[in-house]
């Protein structure tokens, strides 16, 4: 389980850090004198104003989850439970495998489809107790993955004449 | 007003050829699909919708992702009703009466009251989208790069402040957040390169197609897989009395017509959208209605205000969207999005560069507005076959949607990436109460606000001046400011002090 409060108050100090970068950027970003470019115009302007915001106010953020932490105050609506955070690591880790990975190394239609059969299997297997039923549902999400991931292949390649990755 | 009308006419008798009805029908009903799936949302339909319609020809494309917005803010009040689980956010407040309904056993009463609403909600919206629209092109041609610039600003604060769910600091963070990732990339000004840590990749910039469908997208397949499933309510086999509906929808004519003008309204409103367009809807009409007593328990009005609401935000997130440039709803900031791809420039141009455009608008949502209403009506035992679909093996289909997707538009590897990145960041932010509609905003927004700050600067000679002296500036810089210090609770009870004490002291007198 982890407190909402601290995951807030540790966002809030990356915010902050992205703030000072942006604005160091802002501040030291080529002024293109050599372009004799108007000293108002400096690509730089913007994000030197957008820095200093997203620091103050995470900066604000920061302070006020740090103290309603201290408050120490449990209630339910603060907590982010191990299932979700377990669910949340599951989803990204085959996401990543799938994106990152799989797409460009193999043909498109056959990493769609290893992706989503393992999807489905993963997300199915803490429902199915018998093996006939785990059998069965490998056999679903089989013909599911095969299918639609051939149907969304071929209409992106034929229908609209994309050269898949 | 004849104009007007000729031109209605006109774009009425362009659009309507059996291809553009085949399109209206199957778009409609995707969007429908897509609305009623909890997890599916408008914006993701959408955003999803656009790289799908790149090869079609301009009028199709719009009018296919017209159809999808329309379907999918419709369709998220089916899930709200038999689940008890908004099939869109739009529908959260169409849940407080629709479940208890369906509870009631009155599903299908309950979704033909929804499907009315709806229909007349957007219908009340086109109309004040043909009414207003025009008139702000012309007003919006008197705006310059100062006015511009305090536009996007606006639009940012407002968003932010209006969408807020935690810290009113989180809704602005999130805008400020949106403003930085469209500073990535070569410039509007000098076509400087910032901020592209040697990826080449970068120098164009973030897409915004690729950041909406990770935000959009792949963050709601992580939200969704991460909540419990949701219990179906199984609706009982019920003759729904066309004469009854209307009669009841007859007797809540001026919750109708109210709802429909604060959801257009709302929808004007830079980047707030469906879901504060029905919950203001649905207040108000609590506010006058004589069976307030029923809000929350199954009221038929209550379901009424809410659906009229959120329909009628969609033509009015359009207005602002088509003659500034600057989207009503996250929506509708990737419809602008859309017409860039298709060579249609939003904002005070378009009633010169493509004077009928707004009227085939309003059109198109016409047609979309027929369609909910026929297969709302009619498709009841459909749809609540979609809502069995097992999320299993929904949602990792819509993530390969979400690669392919981006991928599609530009053949970059890159834009799956961005996708991801911004599919955790978005998570992240709205597990943290981070509003993610100010975020898109100012990703939209951030070229018009750098753009507009720095010509404006070169123009006055550096000098401040006229972004406070120019009235329609000073309006804006004013209303800015308000909002701004009316967010903090202090400032909040320093003013109804204040009031209180005027109040007491005009009551001795």
């Amino acid at each position: 389980m982890i407190d909402k409060r601290i995951l807030d108050s540790a966002v809030a100090a990356i915010l902050m850090a992205i703030g000072l970068a942006m604005l160091w950027g802002g501040a030291t970003m080529d002024r293109l004198e050599i372009r004799r470019i108007h000293p108002a115009s400096i690509p730089g302007l913007v994000p030197m104003f957008l820095g200093a915001a997203i620091f103050i106010l995470a900066f604000v953020i920061f302070r006020v989850s740090r103290r309603q932490a201290r408050a120490d105050t449990d209630d339910a609506e603060n907590r982010v439970l191990s299932g979700e955070v377990r669910s949340f690591a599951v989803v990204v880790l085959l996401a990543a495998i799938y994106a990152l990975v799989l797409v460009g190394t193999l043909h498109f239609w056959l990493a769609s489809s290893l992706f989503v059969f393992t999807f489905i299997m993963v997300a199915e297997w803490p429902r199915l107790g018998t093996q006939t039923a785990r059998l069965k549902s490998a056999a679903a999400a089989a013909a599911v993955a095969v299918i639609v991931t051939g149907a969304i292949s071929y209409m992106f390649e034929q229908g609209f004449l994309v050269r898949l990755p | 007003m004849t104009a007007t009308l000729d031109a209605l006419a006109n774009a009425f008798v362009s659009m309507a050829t059996p291809t553009m009805m085949f399109h209206v029908v199957w778009a409609t009903l995707l969007g429908i699909f897509v609305g009623a799936l909890p997890g599916l949302t408008a914006t993701m339909g959408v955003a999803l919708m656009t790289t799908l319609t790149y090869s079609l020809d301009r009028d199709a494309a719009v009018l296919v992702l017209i159809c999808m917005y329309v379907g999918a803010i419709y369709g998220g009040s089916r899930s709200a009703i038999l689940l008890n689980i908004p099939g869109t956010p739009a529908s959260a407040a169409t849940s407080l009466d629709g479940f208890p309904l369906a509870k009631q056993g009155k599903a299908g009463f309950a979704m033909g009251i929804a499907t009315l609403g709806s229909a007349l909600g957007t219908l009340v919206g086109i109309v004040l989208l043909v009414l207003i629209a025009p008139p702000l092109a012309q007003v919006a041609l008197k705006f310059g790069s100062f006015e511009f610039f305090w536009l996007a600003l606006f639009g940012i604060v407002i968003s932010g402040q209006l969408t807020k769910a935690g810290h009113p600091a989180k809704g602005y963070l999130a805008g400020f957040i949106g403003l930085s990732v469209a500073m990535i990339g070569a410039d509007g000004i000098h076509s400087h390169v910032r901020f592209n840590f040697g990826v080449t990749d970068m120098n164009g910039g973030i897409g915004l197609i690729p950041a909406m469908v990770g935000a959009f997208g792949f963050a709601e397949v992580l939200f969704t897989m991460s909540r419990p499933d949701a219990t179906l309510v199984q609706p009982k086999p019920e003759k729904i009395d066309f004469g009854a509906l209307w009669g009841r929808i007859w007797a809540y004519r001026r919750t109708v017509v109210q709802s429909g003008v604060i959801g257009t309204f709302i929808g004007i409103i830079p980047g707030v959208g469906e879901d504060i367009g029905a919950w203001a809807s649905y207040a108000a009409a609590k506010q006058h209605s004589k069976e307030r007593d029923q809000f929350g328990e199954g009221s038929c009005e209550g379901l009424t205000a809410a659906e009229t609401g959120n329909s009628a935000v969609v033509p009015g997130s359009l207005i602002p969207s088509l003659t500034l440039g600057v989207p009503g709803s996250a929506a509708a900031a990737v419809l602008i999005a859309a017409l860039y791809i298709h060579g249609i420039r939003p904002g005070p141009m378009i009633m010169i560069d493509q004077p009928t455009f707004i009227y085939s608008i309003a059109v198109m949502l016409t047609f979309a507005t027929i369609a909910i209403g026929v297969f709302g009506l009619l498709l009841t035992p459909v749809f609540v076959q979609v809502l069995r679909v097992p999320r299993n093996y929904l949602m990792p289909i819509v993530f390969t949607m979400c690669v392919i997707g981006p991928f599609a538009l530009t053949q970059r590897v890159f834009d799956i990436w961005v996708m991801f990145v911004f599919g955790i960041i978005g998570y992240v932010l709205r597990r943290l109460d981070y509003p993610m509609a100010p975020l898109v905003l100012g990703i939209i927004l951030g070229d018009l606000l750098d753009k507009s700050l720095r010509r404006g600067l070169t123009l006055s000679n550096g000098s401040l001046e006229p972004f406070f002296t120019r009235p329609i500036s000073a309006g804006f810089a004013v209303v800015i400011v308000v909002t701004v210090l009316f967010s903090f609770p202090a400032v909040r009870r320093w003013w109804a002090g204040l009031t209180r004490r005027g109040g007491n002291a005009s009551g001795r007198a």
